[in-house]
């Protein structure tokens, strides 16, 4: 149902937020802050939909596990580029469960969004390739 | 035996019917108006098309990656396509006549992507929700292969 999927995404964004907060700690990067203010603004517009239609949005939990711990600029990236392919996969996951046009729209520019922040994560952390085929997919 | 009999006749009636039937719906039967073209079936061939830029632009280094990502997706919208309407024969979909080479082939590529993202994201409202995950992410893909061309 688009209710459970959607706060799976809040879920994701959750978890976002409090990673590009934990990391500004090891990198020093205008990308940072704008990452971090572009998650709020979904989160907040997700509770609101998830609000609106009469669910109550999960509370973020106290503390997120990156992947693999983070202690340096490398391992730093590697948690954003981790966090943006979660969030992608979730808000992929909305798609496929949605026939409401906007919230599919919101959905999709959510998706699309994350791909290219974890494509410039990748691309500084010197992956290869940077870009992700097929964003949202365990092996995109 | 009467059993026996009535099947043949049963048969015989079978065959005439069969035989007849092409006929009749030639004669009465308005033929079926075609199915209206899969939208899959465009975006397939964008990015097949998109595949022969990249490919044309070898002193590019992330053209190799974008090819590769857009063929890709070429054959999973290709497959999803081929799934819902399984092609009447083994006919190929026709391979993209090579354009003309543009001047500017970078500059050919990124409008290329950035249409793709676009052609993308704009069929993704009308699809059903199973195809709509897969489209979705050939957009976020575009969008991503646009980022390393930046």
């Amino acid at each position: 149902m688009s209710v459970e999927s959607v706060q799976t995404a809040l879920g994701t964004e959750h978890a976002a937020l409090w990673t590009y907060g934990m990391v500004s700690a090891f990198l020093n990067d205008q990308a940072v802050a704008e990452g971090a203010n572009l998650h709020r603004a979904r989160r907040d517009t997700t509770e609101r939909w998830l609000r609106d239609h009469g669910a109550t949005p999960n509370p973020p939990a106290a503390a997120y596990l990156p992947p693999s711990p983070v202690s340096d600029g490398p391992s730093a990236l590697a948690a954003l580029v981790a966090v943006e392919q979660d969030t992608c996969a979730a808000w992929r996951g909305v798609l496929e469960r949605t026939d409401d046009s906007s919230l599919r729209t919101s959905a999709l520019e959510a998706l699309t969004t994350a791909a290219v922040r974890a494509t410039r994560w990748r691309r500084a952390a010197g992956s290869n390739p940077a870009s992700i085929a097929m964003p949202g997919v365990a092996s995109g | 035996m009467g059993r026996v009999i009535s099947e043949s006749v049963s048969r015989r009636r079978v065959l005439l019917a069969v035989a007849a039937a092409p006929l009749a719906v030639a004669c009465t039967a308005e033929p079926p108006p075609p199915p209206p073209p899969d939208p899959l079936s465009a975006l397939a061939a964008q990015a097949r098309a998109d595949v022969k830029l990249a490919q044309a632009l070898t002193t590019v280094p992330a053209a190799a990656e974008i090819a590769k990502a857009r063929e890709t997706h070429a054959s999973l919208l290709q497959a999803e396509v081929d799934r819902e309407r399984p092609p009447l024969s083994s006919t190929a979909p026709p391979a993209p006549t090579s354009p003309p080479t543009p001047p500017d082939p970078l500059a050919a590529l990124r409008t290329a992507l950035d249409e793709s993202v676009r052609e993308a994201s704009a069929v993704v409202a009308s699809l059903p929700a199973y195809r709509a995950g897969l489209v979705g992410s050939v957009a976020a893909g575009c969008a991503s292969l646009r980022e390393v061309l930046a």
